[in-house]
């Protein structure tokens, strides 16, 4: 036994010593970000699913946005799904265990731009937790069906790796829940399993199509011998080739559907050179070609949705392009929602409610839609903050603007705070088509540049809402110029007003795109057999930019020289000019460790060491997701791999520098948002109140207040306010036990409230908080003990305590600028009388320079906070505003110890008259105690009622006048300061008159008393006063008081 | 030395690699918390200070009540007018003298429902078995920094959430989901300020609470135990 005992003693000196305190991802747990959607587009929706019994639950499943659920009907939603990968398949619920979801993840629809999954995920409680319960290595699932009764057993289809060669694909089944999975068909390593579909009469029979497809980075294939449809009768034992009546040649991929009131009827829609849609009445043994309109045929890879109504077997849902609609079983079909006014064009899943089949749920690439008329009519659910953002850009507006575009949405902006919260109706379009860069011209923001898919890019006047297309033009016979999918558009740093943008060429504009100057050679590798996109597609031919290749795809503008200049490549190339364009130099060649060929997604020249540049690179479009990220010292000549830290997960998009700290970088992959605070040796990933595998694609700091806001794609916009904290997270102070962090001034105001009713059915943002903030560092987490907060004057004076939090890392608490309230005269709170709340109000601090004192057990603190008069209010004379307040404040507690003094004598009145003998020394109290009565109820509010009764008393008149005094930013007006002279005088007043009573009466009621040998009565003094006022319970239980300072 | 180091790490290591299940953690927390103690408590008395971030440098009076399996009285002072929310055995009363009301009102039996978890004196888990409550253990998760045992508690129509520090196995939050008039209500606490009583068993002096206005703290300023109490308070005044 003894043996054993020293090894472990050796081993907990060893971790003590080596325990040092490093970041991590709680450290920034009180550092949170605020999504300000936008929810007015919504982004690609990708599964729908209702539970049956109450379909006013539902689950939806986003393209790079999670799992959202709502349990009103779609009014509301909730994000479930925070800490796995935003990008969603397929959901299956549980129909008789309505509380167990399934969720797949990664999903289906092969676009370029598609995000990746890690598999199977589980709940057992509605969402609230998740397991992962297996197929981790499937990237993309495109369906799960449950057994109708046997809630362990599922079929999963698994098309697999879009960018590589697989094993991992097909169709799998579990029979245990999900604790072990069998692979039940499978074709090869470049065929995955499409689609499903299960009669649910007898759920052994199933029918599957299986798919070939495969991207490259310049090509898109839909379609090879691997395709086909498979049918088992034996829970998927057993499965045959199904040829007949199915298309000559080769298949793409195939949509599969059953009409559940007659499961016999299927429906396929079968990608070939004649793509089209096939019926079955047999249960899918033969088929037979039925003609259909385009939208029922159209892009088979993107569009793969096919719904039988529940009950009426005739009436077939095609959500494509648009929504078809055939009420005779897919023999015609008709256009749904041009009736009923505009619905969001591409459309991937479709729930209808089994108890009523009029109301219809329809996902779009702009979000969620509802309808209670078969289609005809919809509304749009905008409550979902899914948006894909690709890049983001602020202006240096005050609040600023955030900029950016969006997958399938367009170009917009929107403020970064707004009256009420960011709400949809903030947000304005400023391009169409699919967004990507978009950049507000340094010089006057009214321009700003933005482009639809393949580098068209237009310059938008705000103001007249006029905007011109300005894309550079081929100037040669026969030439043509390559733009990547998503053009960098990109502005220059030192010399503002200037564009870039890129296609194989580099090109400069000083006029906003009247005229360009192209400032390079072709800088990417031009090979030939990179650039067959006319080509491209499978079995159906799809060239839509989203291929193009050997392209400029990151433009890196130095902040230090506007002659320097880096550029990266979709096909690997990193090259530098350090003379404006002129001469070029091939910088790829010189790194090691990062796969050749991997596209240059972003290169971010150092702004504090004009030879330090950072690059990040994106190998996945060659199957390879891991994050890669590098850094030079010397221009570009040799290189440093930075993203070897395991915490790291997800290709790389954009790496960004601090603006004053060096040290700390940001990047985000595609798995989420990491800092480094050590220049990329290690890195930590963000995950306060921002999804935790959540795509970031961009990412840049407003330079006037330091936010940092994050460009998700498939949760809009995040803005983190505030990183200046961050900057001092050194190795020494991480070893403090307590350390204050500083923070950015802030504006003196009570705040801006909205005018108007609140936003109920749109999604609306929060803004930053108005308040002052209190950042601390802390260690540990206080477990024993209290955190408490002093603000003090420049003097020293303590103006206000209250609780800070405990947490290990950074804290954040939040002063509402408010010194402690008045201490009111009691009373009863008046319905709709704003003069009793005064007790309730401090008065607002001044501009100026505080003293911020933490207590944390043992350990104090203290650290500057500066407090700046309100922009909105320049010219206001803060001294006279606090003279007024300071003075309207004594009234109220001049007021408030007056009528404590009578209260109290009042009691003590009553106790003696029970204690004395003599009848008439009793009468004499009692009529006494009667008049100090009399006189307090012309002082303060005491008519209880449940009624509203409108009473107003010297209490709430002056209460009033200090309440409208504490809630304006501005001076008090003229009338409230005459208010304030007669108050004053009817205060001095009611003190007389009080005075009186205490001095002659109370006299000869004192000697009546000293016959009875009792004790004299005396008012309380301020002294007393003040400690009852500020007594809490614990002191005086049975004595109820009012506030503590 | 080297090769006794790294085999005791293995062990160490392998211990850990065990599954934690909900019934170890638990048993722990109760020994970690003197819960047995708990059995000699049949009433408290505590006086509070509630302060919220909405309305820095206020602080509300707060005492309460309880005796165990019987009758709980709870009073809110403000501006000098009590609240008071009371249950006795299965009837339960409150008076609202903020807005007017300040006869005292029959609670709903909802409320009533709601409010019985008070009078189970000794919280959730003393006891868990004999109540009735299932425990599932559901992963770590991070508490403020401390990454917590996270365990889900079954009390039938109400689910708890408990998280319990790995190191001192106290508990340090909790989260409370009901169904109350068919809207789900969460609420979540943070416990702080854990102190040794005099008879033994440990308790947060200071609670952390989510609210719509902002965190409010709940501060223990005098806890009693085995206070005599006048059991008039949880009778329902006649007016």
């Amino acid at each position: 036994m003894k043996r054993f005992l020293l090894p472990f003693i050796l081993l907990g000196i060893a971790t003590s010593i080596f325990a040092q305190t490093k970041v991590s991802s709680s450290t920034y747990g009180a550092i949170e970000a605020r999504s300000i959607g936008p929810a007015v587009m919504g982004g690609r929706i990708t599964a729908i699913e209702g539970v049956n019994k109450t379909p006013k639950i539902l689950y939806v499943g986003t393209a790079g946005g999670g799992v959202w659920k709502s349990t009103t009907a779609g009014f509301t939603f909730e994000p479930v799904f925070e800490k796995y990968p935003q990008s969603v398949g397929a959901i299956a619920i549980d129909q008789n265990k309505p509380e167990t979801v399934w969720v797949g993840t990664g999903e289906s629809n092969m676009r370029n731009s598609v995000s990746v999954g890690m598999g199977m995920y589980k709940s057992t409680d509605g969402g609230k937790n998740w397991n992962r319960i297996g197929l981790e290595n499937s990237e993309h699932i495109s369906k799960i069906v449950l057994h109708p009764s046997d809630g362990n057993v599922a079929y999963v289809a698994v098309p697999g790796k879009l960018w590589s060669d697989s094993p991992d694909r097909g169709l799998y089944k579990t029979s245990d829940g999900g604790k072990t999975w069998e692979k039940i068909l499978y074709t090869d390593e470049k065929t995955g399993c499409a689609d499903i579909i299960m009669d649910p009469r007898n759920p052994d029979v199933l029918l599957a199509s299986m798919w070939q497809f495969r991207r490259t980075p310049y090509s898109f294939v839909s379609g090879g011998p691997g395709s086909a449809l498979f049918k088992s009768t034996d829970g998927g034992k057993n499965w045959r080739k199904i040829t007949s009546g199915l298309p000559e040649g080769t298949f793409g991929r195939i949509a599969l559907a059953l009409a559940p009131g007659a499961p016999d009827n299927m429906l396929a829609i079968v990608e070939s050179e004649k793509t089209s849609l096939l019926i079955s009445a047999d249960a899918g043994e033969s088929w037979k070609y039925q003609s259909a309109n385009p939208n029922v045929t159209a892009r088979p890879f993107y569009f793969s949705t096919l719904v039988v109504d529940p009950k009426d077997p005739k009436r077939v849902y095609r959500p494509a392009f648009s929504l078809s609609i055939s009420s005779d079983g897919g023999y015609s079909f008709s256009e749904a929602s041009n009736a009923g006014g505009w619905v969001h064009s591409d459309h991937h899943a479709l729930w209808i409610n089994p108890n009523a089949t009029n109301h219809l749920y329809l996902g779009t690439d702009g979000g969620v839609y509802m309808s209670l008329d078969q289609g005809v009519t919809w509304t749009h659910l905008n409550t979902l903050p899914v948006s894909q953002f690709y890049h983001v850009q602020t202006d240096e507006q005050s609040p600023y603007y955030v900029y950016g575009g969006l997958q399938d949405n367009g170009s917009w902006r929107g403020p970064s705070q707004s009256t009420g919260g960011i709400e949809n109706r903030d947000w304005e379009s400023v391009g169409g088509g699919d967004g990507f860069w978009v950049q507000p011209d340094a010089l006057d923001p009214n321009f700003v540049f933005s482009e639809s898919q393949g580098g068209e890019i237009t310059c938008t006047n705000i103001k007249t809402n006029q905007s011109q297309f300005i894309q550079p033009q081929p100037l040669q016979e026969g030439e043509k110029y390559r733009w990547n999918w998503n053009t960098p558009i990109v502005r220059g740093i030192k010399n503002p007003g200037t564009i870039y943008m890129g296609a194989q060429y580099l090109f400069k504009s000083g006029d906003r795109g009247k005229s360009w100057q192209r400032i390079s050679p072709d800088l990417t590798t031009n090979n030939a057999e990179k650039q067959k996109q006319a080509q491209s597609g499978g079995v159906t031919v799809d060239n839509t930019s989203a291929e193009n290749h050997c392209t400029i795809f990151s433009i890196g503008p130095s902040p230090l020289d506007e002659n320097l200049l880096y550029v990266g490549t979709d096909d690997g190339n990193l090259q530098v000019t350090r003379d404006g364009g002129k001469t070029w130099e091939l910088l790829s060649k010189n790194i090691t460790g990062i796969p050749a060929g991997a596209w240059v997604s972003r290169v971010t020249p150092g702004r504090f060491n004009r030879n330090v540049v950072y690059a990040t690179f994106d190998n996945h479009a060659y199957g390879d997701m891991k994050t890669y990220a590098a850094r030079s010292e010397d221009g570009g000549k040799t290189w440093t791999v930075i993203s070897n830290d395991q915490n790291l997960q997800g290709f790389a998009h954009v790496i960004i520098e601090d603006l004053v700290n060096p040290d700390l970088l940001f990047l985000g992959t595609e798995m989420g948002l990491y800092f480094s605070h050590d220049a990329g040796q290690s890195w930590i990933l963000y995950k306060s109140k921002m999804p935790e595998q959540v795509a970031v694609r961009d990412l840049v700091i407003q330079p006037k207040t330091s936010d940092l806001v994050v460009a998700t794609h498939g949760r809009g916009i995040f803005i983190i306010d505030d990183i200046s904290p961050l900057r001092q997270l050194s190795a020494e102070l991480l070893q403090k036990d307590l350390a204050m962090l500083p923070t950015r001034p802030t504006a003196v105001t009570s705040g801006h409230y909205g005018q108007g009713f609140p936003n109920t059915d749109s999604y609306a943002g929060p803004n930053a908080s108005e308040q002052a903030v209190i950042q601390y560092y802390l260690k540990d987490r206080m477990a024993t003990g209290d955190v408490t907060i002093d603000i003090l004057d420049a003097a020293g004076n303590k103006l206000i305590s209250f609780p800070g939090t405990k947490r290990k890392g950074i804290n954040v608490v939040r002063w509402d600028m408010r010194t402690a309230p008045p201490k009111m005269a009691k009373g009863v709170l008046v319905q709709g009388e704003m003069g009793v709340y005064a007790g309730f109000m401090g008065r607002m601090a001044t501009p100026g320079n505080y003293k911020v004192r933490i207590n944390a057990g043992k350990y104090t603190e203290e650290g500057t906070l500066t407090l700046t008069p309100d922009p909105l209010q320049p010219d206001l004379d803060y001294a006279k505003k606090s003279e007024a307040a300071d003075r309207l404040f004594r009234m109220v507690e001049d007021l408030g110890f007056l009528v404590a003094q009578l209260d109290n004598l009042r009691d003590s009145v009553n106790a003696r008259a029970t204690q004395v003998k003599d009848k008439k020394l009793k009468a004499k109290l009692e009529a006494y105690s009667a008049s100090i009565e009399e006189h307090r109820k012309t002082l303060t509010e005491h008519i209880e009622s449940k009624g509203i009764t409108g009473e107003q008393r010297l209490r709430a008149r002056i209460g009033r006048l200090y309440v409208y005094s504490v809630m304006s930013d501005d001076l008090p007006t003229q009338s409230v300061m005459e208010g304030a002279n007669v108050r004053t005088e009817e205060l001095r007043q009611a003190r007389a008159k009080a005075d009186a009573f205490f001095a002659k009466e109370l006299t000869d009621l004192n000697a009546g008393l000293k016959k009875e040998k009792l004790s004299p009565l005396r008012p309380i003094d301020h002294k007393e006063w003040e400690r009852q006022a500020s007594g809490t319970a614990g002191e005086k239980p049975d004595r109820p008081f009012f506030f503590e300072r | 030395m080297k090769k006794l180091l790294f085999s005791s790490a293995f062990i160490l290591a392998a211990l850990f690699a065990q599954a934690q299940n909900a019934e170890e953690i638990v048993a722990k927390h109760l020994k970690a918390i003197g819960a047995d103690n708990w059995s000699k408590v049949n009433a408290l008395k505590m006086e509070a200070k509630i302060t919220s971030d909405a309305m820095a440098g206020m602080s509300i009076a707060m005492s309460s009540t309880i005796v165990r399996d019987k009758a709980a009285r709870m009073e809110v002072s403000v501006m000098g007018m009590n609240q008071v929310t009371a249950l006795n055995g299965d009837m339960g009363w409150t008076t609202n003298p903020f807005m007017g009301q300040t006869d005292p009102q029959p609670l709903t039996p909802d409320q009533v429902a709601s409010m019985k978890d008070m009078l189970d004196i000794d919280g959730t888990l003393p006891g868990y078995k004999d109540k009735g409550y299932t425990l599932e253990y559901v992963g770590k998760e991070d508490v403020d920094g401390t990454e917590a045992y996270k365990i889900k508690i079954a009390k039938g129509k109400k689910t708890e959430y408990t998280f319990i520090d790995p190191e001192t196995y106290y508990e340090i939050k909790q989260i409370t989901v009901e169904e109350v008039d068919g809207q789900t209500v969460e609420s979540a606490s943070l416990f702080s300020n854990h102190t040794k009583t005099d008879l033994g068993f440990v308790y947060p002096y200071t609670m952390q609470q989510e609210s719509p206005m902002g965190p409010a703290t709940v501060t223990i300023t005098n806890l009693q135990i085995n206070p005599t109490v006048d059991n008039k308070i949880f009778e329902m005044p006649k007016k």
